[in-house]
């Protein structure tokens, strides 16, 4: 069974024996007849049986020296302390515990319905931005319905003025009417238009005498 | 390691850890927790030690073998319930103290893909393996046997876990085949292989290094 020919042990076979023999299992007989005649098998045995003392080597000399009574006693004390914790009979180690009226204020009913504030941010933005977006159209929906007068000698547009008092916005459609006034005008190539600019625009002297 | 069951050949199981799992299982099932809590500080103090002497061989850290040890138990009493009768509860307790130690090296590597080496003050590299206190050997011969040492653990670990886990069983633990095959849930004949394997890789690598 050992053999793969008939000359010497190989390899596997010489460390199937070794492990037979460890096993405390016997050999076969053409094994122990064949390392009892055979020296270069009988050699090949023993080195393999020195690597295997070599490993054993390789252990710490006071690896089983570090495993003493008292810290084993701490390890076990340790173990059933988790375990009792497990099962209930200990309490977790704390290293602060808040009073009792602290520990109330986190009400389970808000924690079940934590999305519930976050949804209604959502909306409440979702409104406000509907809102403002309807408000914008409404402006502009006004706008159309402004009455204007046609100005023949300067040939623009103008506010009626009993109309301009009615409406809501007066302020803002009357910059706009300003402005567009001021635009035509640097459109136009005459200078006498820019007069109401001018005229708007204060000086260093006045403001020298308004100073003083 | 596999979860299989196998092993029935187990040398015989003594009679005071038989009786202790049963009670405690029954316990447990009965929710009589604190009862069971009891019982197994008993058991707890029979394997304690040569559960962290097979950690202590993995891990070398002592604040680990520590809590690998303290998790082997914990898992243990977990599953207490789910424990079979026909794998001795020794080779379950060091099946599981072999995964969490397996589990812990993996971590530690995981983590030390991300960290710097720690250094101390003297500019070494700081390891895990404490120094041992006492020698009675010469420091010349001291410093050859600690280098011999730390070269070998390296080409041991250098073994697949498998063939690791077989090792340190069969060589430093003095397992038969049969209680590693209880231990790993694997047949005996799985068993030979991985130590065949594992020496043989040893030798190949020890010649290759010129020892």
């Amino acid at each position: 069974m050992w053999f793969k020919n008939s000359q010497h042990l190989n390899d596997t076979t010489l460390t199937q024996a070794y492990l037979e023999s460890r096993n405390g299992n016997p050999w076969s007989q053409s094994t122990t007849d064949h390392l009892i005649t055979c020296e270069d098998c009988a050699k090949k045995y023993a080195r393999l049986t020195t690597l295997v003392h070599a490993i054993k080597l390789a252990e710490e000399p006071d690896l089983l020296a570090r495993i003493t009574s008292e810290r084993l006693s701490r390890q076990r004390q340790r173990i059933m302390h988790r375990i009792g914790i497990m099962v209930g009979s200990e309490l977790p180690a704390s290293i602060l515990r808040f009073p009792a009226f602290f520990t109330q204020t986190t009400t389970s009913r808000f924690n079940n319905h934590r999305w519930l504030a976050a949804s209604m941010v959502a909306a409440g933005l979702f409104l406000g931005v509907i809102g403002g977006q309807l408000f914008d159209l409404a402006q502009i929906s006004n706008l159309g319905s402004i009455p204007f007068v046609q100005d023949t000698t300067k040939n623009i547009l103008i506010l009626e003025p009993d109309q301009a008092s009615q409406t809501n916005n007066t302020y803002d459609q009357i910059d706009i009417m300003t402005f567009s006034e001021i635009e035509i005008a640097l459109e136009a190539s005459s200078e006498t238009e820019l007069y109401t600019l001018d005229i708007m625009t204060p000086r260093v002297y006045e403001i020298a005498i308004n100073a003083q | 390691m596999s979860g299989q069951t196998s092993a029935s050949s187990f040398p015989v199981e003594p009679d005071s850890d038989v009786s202790a799992v049963a009670e405690i299982k029954s316990l447990l099932v009965r929710g009589a927790k604190e009862r069971a809590k009891e019982q197994y500080e008993g058991l707890v103090a029979r394997h304690q030690h040569r559960i962290s002497r097979i950690a202590l061989r993995y891990l070398k850290n002592e604040a680990d073998v520590d809590e690998a040890v303290q998790d082997t138990f914990l898992k243990a009493f977990i599953h207490l319930p789910s424990h079979e009768k026909k794998v001795p509860f020794i080779a379950w307790l060091i099946r599981i103290a072999i995964n969490s130690c397996l589990d812990r090296i993996k971590a530690k590597s995981r983590r030390s893909r991300w960290m710097m080496p720690l250094i101390d003050l003297s500019g070494n590299e700081r390891t895990d393996i404490a120094e041992p206190v006492t020698r009675n050997q010469n420091p010349e011969e001291e410093l050859l046997a600690k280098e011999q040492r730390t070269r070998l653990n390296t080409i041991i670990r250098r073994l697949p876990e498998r063939q690791q886990a077989v090792l340190m069983l069969s060589v430093f633990e003095s397992a038969t085949t049969q209680e590693i095959s209880a231990i790993m849930g694997v047949s005996e004949a799985t068993v030979r292989v991985h130590q065949f394997r594992a020496i043989r890789r040893l030798q190949k690598w020890i010649r290759r290094e010129h020892w």
